[in-house]
């Protein structure tokens, strides 16, 4: 019998970046195009087979911030893991990303994390340079550019997740 | 709730309970669920089992038990059935309490504030976003327009003003099409140019010229002439195109023009020869006035904005048979400009492509205001420059000058009996500067 694992694994980044997209894209496999805030925390189930075990991925979608000085610290309580997420179209929620990664490891030490520079389909509106990525890469991040909207990156970032925190 | 009156302790624990649909469970330290109840049902947690593993079934307590701190506080939490709940777990003893407080309708109405808000800034986020790509669009086009602008200044270098002017404010169009129009034409030649030249190496002829004409175009804008092309040493000028003051402006500011480059020619000569140039620039000029085909000649792959027809043909006619240093107008010129010029026929020519026969007129000096002839005298060879404007004499200076040139004079004929020139230069050699 293989062994059944839960995590509480939480979105983090600045708002309309995408992350409650990812959510449904990830445990429904859709994508609906309207936008509504995330208001507190919303919380999701997703059930992952890596062969060898089965996690169960309890999702916390925070409510994305535009000031980071007012994001509720304490609702990183007991998280295995965290999904960073940006809007590769809109370079300042990267540094919205970032800083809230400075600030969970200030508070909770290094957890496994995954950055995601989503909307990856709107080539058109892209941002972020391919030597950004690069350079990030270089500084020992996972990231990935993703798309809510193809599917592009959700999956292995969450499986990555998946595997790190549940080892 | 100490001080509360009893009775309405019980109301608030009823509006309490019931308006906020409270429900609780108990979690002992094994994490077993022990104890559940409320409103169970509207969290979707009615089927919760007491003595099983309590984060199993409420999955939304995973890394909140055991408890850090207590009490723990989470608002506004959204569960699987789409109510929102604050939740609020506090340690009593080895167990701990978890109670949940449903939130939805003050949920839904932060959201619809926030999302006010965000949308607000999303629009300001793309209106900065634009204003950058539209600044960085205006800088890509400054930059080009630097080009171009770089690039037309080097063609118009090649280009009359005038013709530059009206192509580039786009009067003109660029394509193949002419007009008939009344011109004024020049044609000026260097007498003897090749053999004026010969003893000098090619960059100093080419220096030379580019001065020369420099100067000479210099004084066709000056007076509103199109300088319509340079044939080796000979220069093609028109008045009429594409600005005209009229057929007798065009043809005075033609004559006012030639009479000014033969003063800045002479001025040129005396320069030059303090350079080392032996030999004057002697220029030939002619001058016709009549209807010609003005506009863009050639292909579509290279063209020249000129002038052409029989009476272009009569003005580089009329320059040949000038004597250097000479103006030769034909009298359809000299009938627009003899209030300010004085001129004199010459033997009718015939001329190929005109009907008629054809009278030039040389010039001789330019008329003052009250018709009077004023002759200007200038003569350049080995050991002498010489040229006086009367007009332009200080009256000053006027005995200076008296003096100066009857020591000239005297000086002159001390030398006579040794070895006077075997030929004084008549006066029809002399240029008038005219």
């Amino acid at each position: 019998m293989t062994a059944m694992l839960q995590r509480k694994i939480c979105m983090l980044g600045g708002f309309s970046v995408g992350k409650t997209s990812l959510v449904k894209r990830y445990v429904q496999s859709v994508f609906s195009e309207a936008y509504l805030t995330t208001v507190g925390v919303k919380i999701d189930k997703k059930t992952v087979d890596l062969s060898d075990r089965i996690v169960n991925l309890i999702l916390w979608d925070l409510a994305g911030e535009d000031d980071i000085n007012s994001f509720r610290m304490t609702n990183m309580r007991g998280a295995a893991g965290y999904v960073l997420v940006a809007d590769g179209t809109r370079p300042s929620t990267l540094d919205v990303a970032l800083s809230l990664r400075q600030r969970v490891e200030a508070e909770y030490g290094p957890l496994p994390f995954v950055l995601l520079l989503n909307k990856s389909d709107l080539k058109e509106q892209w941002a972020i340079s391919d030597a950004e990525l690069e350079g990030l890469r270089q500084n020992g991040l996972w990231v990935q550019p993703s798309s809510a909207r193809t599917g592009e990156g959700v999956e292995d970032a969450f499986k990555d997740l998946a595997i790190r925190a549940s080892s | 709730m100490q001080g509360v009156p009893a009775s309405l302790a019980e109301r608030l624990q009823e509006l309490t309970y019931d308006e906020r649909a409270v429900a609780y469970l108990q979690v002992d330290a094994a994490l077993i669920l022990i104890d559940a109840g409320g409103h169970l049902d509207n969290y979707g947690l009615a089927s919760v089992r007491l003595g099983e593993p309590a984060v199993e079934q409420a999955f939304f307590l995973e890394g909140l038990l055991p408890l850090v701190e207590s009490p723990y506080f989470v608002p506004s939490i959204e569960l699987d059935c789409g109510r929102a709940a604050d939740l609020h777990l506090h340690q009593d003893g080895d167990t701990a309490w978890v109670v949940l407080f449903d939130v939805t309708e003050q949920r839904d109405a932060t959201r619809r504030l926030q999302q006010k808000a965000y949308d607000m800034t999303l629009l300001q986020e793309k209106e900065a976003e634009l204003n950058r790509r539209l600044a960085d669009m205006n800088r890509e086009l400054e930059a080009s327009n630097d080009f171009l602008a770089r690039i037309s200044s080097k063609i118009s270098h090649y280009l009359a003003p005038q013709i530059y002017k009206s192509i580039f404010s786009g009067q003109k169009d660029v394509t193949i099409h002419t007009e008939r129009k009344e011109l004024t034409i020049f044609f000026s030649d260097i007498k003897d140019f090749t053999s004026t030249t010969e003893h000098l190496q090619p960059e100093e002829i080419t220096l030379l010229l580019n001065e020369y004409f420099t100067e000479m175009s210099g004084v066709a804008l000056k007076h509103g002439g199109t300088v319509d092309k340079f044939i080796g040493d000979a220069l093609v000028i028109f008045f009429g195109d594409p600005e005209t003051k009229g057929t007798v402006e065009d043809a005075r500011a033609c004559l006012n023009m030639a009479t000014e480059m033969q003063r800045r020619l002479a001025e040129l000569n005396v320069k030059w020869r303090s350079a080392g140039t032996e030999q004057p620039f002697r220029v030939r000029m002619g001058v016709n006035t009549g209807f010609c085909n003005v506009g863009n000649f050639g292909s579509v792959h290279r063209m020249d904005y000129t002038a052409i027809g029989a009476e272009v043909n009569l003005a580089a006619r009329l320059q040949s048979i000038a004597e250097p240093g000479h103006i030769v107008i034909s009298y359809d010129t000299y009938v627009l400009v003899r209030d300010i010029v004085a001129a004199r026929a010459l033997p009718e020519i015939s001329v190929k492509g005109i009907g008629r026969m054809v009278v030039p007129y040389v010039v001789e000096g330019v008329l003052d205001e009250a018709g009077r002839k004023i002759e200007i005298f200038s003569e350049h060879m080995t050991g002498l420059d010489f040229y006086l404007d009367p007009r332009a004499i200080d009256a000053t200076a006027i005995e200076r000058i008296r003096a100066t040139l009857r020591n000239a004079i005297a000086a002159l004929e001390g030398r006579g009996g040794e070895d006077a020139p075997a030929e004084v230069a008549r006066p029809d050699q002399m240029d008038p500067g005219l």
